[in-house]
């Protein structure tokens, strides 16, 4: 007691309130207290109990006087949750000694279940011992629960009893038994199996094959893949359940010396296919050795309904090799949409530039928008960068004028530099169809935001081309987000022409719009650069269109100035009201002064 | 991957990733099984709910705008949210036609289901998924996907047994923001990855209350199910992962989505951390609070490699994050607001904002949908989300000990044989398989 006493001192001293001390010091008091527990009243009692069995860890002596106090919680006047507070814990620190107590328990429905939470995780074969022992006399729920505890702890000692009630006449109390005789990993639990499987009895059917091909596993789990492949053939048969075969099959596979070559090629000239075994069988094409594996299935695929094709041509695109991928691309031309889908698909994960002009090919002979669509996204997704790249543009110049859109598209979703001078080089085309499409292209990159595109974007503004820099700049003043913006307002302070000047100006005032939803000084100081570079009364209006819509008190000290300009009066009345109505519950002096100017303004002119 | 972080990835390189992951594996087009764009409706995968609370009324709908999928049945314990959950499903496809059932059970005995989503409270995922995989269903499950360390290894045995296709709900893994961020870890862009930060809010407490009739409407048996029966108390019931047997905090809820990401972006989805250790936690205060999950705290993790793995239980809900750092910078998602930062902040040039945010889990569905149909492992199978949560789960049992825990991942046990004792939970009979 006196190693228990000073736990509970340490304890006391760290966690516990000074006046629990006492309490804590004598165990008595403590289990006096948890014996009454039930929801509602404090937990006091239960959470020092834990923390005095926390201190308890290297301490044998002190560990034994707390299992003592949680078994008194379980003599018959303490609460039912007292009780269940006891198992719960005896399940983590209980031994031997908590056996006779839990026996107790074991007799009753209603405090059966958190016996076996104590009993079924105590290690000593006597746990076991006394929950065999209670089975006999046990019924229903409880019944129940004991073959459960029985199962998890899968002792052989078990087997017999269990084997018992797997012929009960109740079927959930057979069909948990076999269950249970499934998790014991024992050669007589098997040898019930077998016989079971023989007795055939429809009412635990699926719990036999559960337990079976349990059963199977730790025969393949031991080495004995013979043995495991036995009982898994049985279990294949057509009338078992369909996920009982797809498991049998499984772990054939994983059987077999061979991988499961032989068995998957069997399975898949099967006549007609077997629908629950051939996506088991392909599934695990991927992972079999061999120099001749996609050659021997590939040849499967003509054989095969077009789903399983599908299945066939990803298991194949997941082994990548030389023949898989060339029975990949011959099927671009498959007769079946979703076969030809399935190889595009795969193409552009594993292929390059040299798959460009077959990709080329198929765009052109592509009969449906979707499949156009299915060959874009293949080609933009080819490996190979910028060879690739290069390669699309090489196919661009030499298609036919209705697979050029197409094309462009492709090269702006693989953005970067070769891609975007591509599209540069084709938006400048006298060919206005061609330019057209180039220019929507470049507007696609504009929008995706990709940073590298953004950088060629910038070099080709300021190149040697004057269509070339016109064209990058449309892009520019469409590009998303404020990377653009110092390019686009150099181009606005310093342009080469008015054209410009305003394509500059309309991608700037768009940017700053966006930010309208968050103004800060930052922005502020974006419009207030806008107004320094205005030329004209035009830009100005422009400017305070969209300045209206920033909701920030500095922006009324850009808006105010431009009540004097007649030639914008009217814009700026609006941007100044509306400024000021957006600011007025943080702002009210600014906000009531701006409005003050503005009927001062509106009465002088 | 390793988080060695020695393979450089052009940007070009991580297009092509985002692309190949976009497209592989596939999803079998609409136009390859029905002849009209559509999917013809013998093809589509059935599919039915078991617990249908406010988690699947907000997922529902991303299930039910899928062409692939007919939703049939729903199952809960609740009869006024089976009601609720009938005319949802009856609403969205202008029939009366979805089925309702009391018992979860009956709905899986349905020849005609593939498949189901399973959202129920905590203590019923991986019982439940069991079930399922039992009944022969696929599964779409919500997380944490077991309560238990030993619990959700069986799940992992169990959907293996079978072939079960399984797909956890840790659908960040399907998110553009947290796959940006993986993507920028993985090519270097922070070097060498030696912490990984994440914070979950600090929770509320659940003062004392007697028990009550259980109300009019209510299967509390089965609302209880694998737990041991305790009395029906609503502010218990109402909160229930404010308690270790139903729900164990919210480091272990929310907690298991950043170590599902962590073990992704470090390549260690078939392993785990060796070390647990715990700080800082403040429990409730017992003498007016029947909760007992913490209230704030520091859940550490250590890998073999050296990585060290942090949980932050405090701040407020919408402080929530993740945070990679490495020796040449740091890269974060900030969950509420799906906004990536980083240093160095040229970094987030390279993202390419397309893509859904997290509260979308479309994506992460039709990866499911694509395994179904092929039978190969969906992207957040058992093995993956077992290990994602044995972490918050290891997490818990040291905090709970008040002890650091040394932790072998291949025998998935503890150096304290009190930690290997909590790994297990008898689950309540008929409640469990």
């Amino acid at each position: 007691m006196k190693s228990l006493l000073a736990i509970c001192l340490l304890a006391a001293s760290t966690v516990l309130r000074p006046g629990l001390l006492a309490a804590a010091a004598d165990l008595d008091p403590l289990v006096a207290l948890a014996a009454r527990y039930e929801s509602g009243g404090s937990a006091e009692p239960l959470r020092q109990f834990e923390q005095l069995l926390r201190e308890s860890g290297g301490d044998p002596k002190a560990r034994a006087e707390l299992e003592e106090a949680l078994i008194r919680l379980l003599a018959p006047d303490t609460t039912f949750e007292a009780k269940r507070f006891a198992c719960t814990h005896l399940a983590v620190h209980g031994s031997e000694a908590a056996l006779p107590a839990l026996a107790e328990l074991l007799k009753r429905e209603e405090t059966a279940g958190i016996a076996c939470l104590a009993l079924g995780n105590l290690s000593s074969a006597k746990a076991g011992d006394q929950l065999r022992a209670a089975l006999p006399e046990a019924k229903g729920a409880v019944r129940l629960q004991i073959v459960s505890a029985l199962g998890r702890r899968a002792e052989a000692a078990s087997v017999q009893p269990l084997a018992r009630l797997a012929r009960d006449a109740d079927a959930a109390v057979a069909a948990a038994a076999i269950r249970a005789l499934g998790s014991i990993d024992a050669a007589a639990a098997r040898d019930v199996m077998a016989s079971l499987r023989r007795e055939a009895r429809p009412a635990v059917a699926a719990a036999v094959a559960d337990a079976s091909l349990n059963g199977a596993e730790q025969l393949a789990a031991s080495g004995d893949r013979a043995g495991a492949s036995s009982v898994c053939e049985e279990l294949l048969k057509a009338t078992c359940l369909t996920h009982i075969r797809r498991g049998a099959l499984g772990l054939l596979l994983r059987c077999d010396t061979d991988g499961g070559a032989r068995r998957i090629g069997q399975t898949l000239e099967a006549a007609p296919p077997d629908a629950a075994l051939v996506a088991v069988a392909i599934a695990r094409i991927p992972e079999l050795r061999g120099a001749d594996v996609s050659k021997t299935f590939g040849a499967a695929l003509p054989r095969l309904p077009p789903q399983e094709q599908v299945l066939l041509l990803e298991a194949l695109a997941c082994r990548a090799d030389a023949d898989a991928r060339a029975i990949i691309q011959a099927q671009i031309g498959a007769a079946e949409p979703g076969v030809r889908h399935a190889a595009l698909t795969a193409v552009g994960t594993l292929e390059d530039a040299s798959a460009v002009p077959l990709l080329a090919r198929a765009l052109a002979a592509a009969a449906t928008p979707e499949e156009a669509k299915d060959v874009q996204l293949a080609m933009a997704g080819l490996r190979g960068g910028e060879t690739t790249d290069r390669a699309i543009g090489t196919a661009l110049r030499h298609a036919a004028a209705k697979d050029r859109p197409p094309l462009m598209t492709v090269l702006a979703k693989r953005g970067g530099d070769v891609a975007v001078a591509t599209l540069l080089e084709h938006a400048c085309e006298a060919d206005e169809c061609a330019a057209h499409a180039a220019a929507h292209a470049l507007r696609r990159i504009a929008d995706s935001g990709d940073s590298a595109s953004l950088l060629a974007l910038q070099a080709a503004v300021t190149g040697h081309d004057v269509r070339t820099r016109e064209a990058a700049l449309h892009a520019l003043a469409a590009w998303r987000g404020v990377a653009a913006w110092d390019t686009l307002a150099g181009i606005y302070l310093k342009p080469e022409n008015a054209a410009q000047h305003a394509l500059a100006l309309r991608g700037l005032v768009r940017i700053a719009g966006e930010g309208n939803a968050h103004p800060d000084a930052v922005l502020i100081g974006r419009y207030r650069q806008l107004l320094d570079g205005a030329r004209n009364d035009d830009d100005r209006k422009l400017i305070l269109c969209v300045l209206a819509g920033a909701g920030h008190p500095d922006a009324l000290t850009l808006a105010l100035p431009l009540l004097d300009v007649p030639g914008v009066r009217a814009e700026a009345v609006q941007a100044v009201e509306r400024i000021a109505e957006a600011v007025k519950a943080t702002h009210p002096d600014k906000a009531g002064d701006a409005i003050r100017k503005v009927k001062t303004a509106q009465a002088a002119h | 991957m390793r988080h060695g972080i020695t393979q450089v990835t052009s940007r070009r390189g991580f297009l092509h990733g985002c692309l190949a992951l976009a497209a592989a594996p596939m999803v079998v087009p609409g136009r390859v099984l029905g002849r009209d764009g559509g999917v013809a409706p013998s093809n589509r995968i059935v599919f039915g709910g078991i617990g249908i609370g406010n988690r699947a009324r907000a997922i529902l709908p991303n299930f039910l705008w899928s062409p692939e999928i007919q939703w049939v049945a729903v199952s809960d314990a609740r009869a006024d949210r089976l009601a609720s959950a009938k005319a949802l499903v009856d609403t969205h496809y202008g029939t009366p036609d979805c089925r309702a059932y009391g018992d979860f059970r009956d709905l899986l005995a349905s020849k005609t289901i593939d498949a189901v989503l399973i959202a129920t409270g905590n203590r019923w995922h991986a019982m439940a998924s069991m079930f399922a995989a039992h009944a022969g269903k696929d599964i779409y499950c919500e997380k944490p996907i077991s309560l238990t360390l030993g619990e959700g290894r069986r799940l992992v045995e169990t959907c293996r047994r079978f072939g079960t296709i399984y797909q956890a709900g840790t659908q960040r893994r399907s998110t553009a923001s947290y796959r940006f961020a993986r993507e920028m870890v993985l090519q270097g862009k922070i070097g060498r990855v030696h912490t990984v930060e994440s914070q979950v809010w600090a929770t509320g407490t659940v003062l004392h209350e007697k028990a009550a009739p259980v109300p009019e409407g209510w299967n509390y048996d089965m609302w209880l199910g694998p737990v041991q029966w305790r009395p029906f108390v609503p502010g218990r019931v109402q909160n229930w992962t404010y308690f270790f047997d139903t729900g164990e905090g919210m480091h272990t809820d929310m907690g298991t989505h950043y170590t599902d990401q962590m073990q992704w972006v470090l390549g260690t989805d078939d392993t785990g951390p060796v070390e647990f250790e715990t700080a800082d936690i403040v429990w409730p205060d017992p003498v007016k609070c029947m909760s007992e999950t913490a209230l704030t705290g520091t859940f550490r993790c250590r890998y073999a490699s050296g990585v060290n793995g942090v949980i932050y239980q405090r701040g407020a809900f919408k402080e929530r994050y993740i945070r990679y750092i490495g020796d040449e910078g740091w890269i974060q998602v900030d969950d509420d607001t799906d906004i990536v930062t980083a240093h160095p902040a040229s970094i987030l040039g390279l993202r390419n904002r397309a893509g859904a945010g997290w509260d979308n889990a479309s994506d992460h569905i039709s990866n499911l949908l694509s395994s179904i149909r092929s039978r190969r492992p969906a992207m957040c199978h058992p093995e993956v989300a077992h290990r994602a949560q044995s972490i918050v789960g290891a997490m818990t049992i040291s905090a709970r000990l008040n002890r650091k825990l040394k932790w072998d991942p291949v025998k998935e046990r503890f150096d304290n044989e009190d930690a290997n004792r909590m790994m297990e939970r008898e689950p309540r009979a008929p409640w469990c398989i």
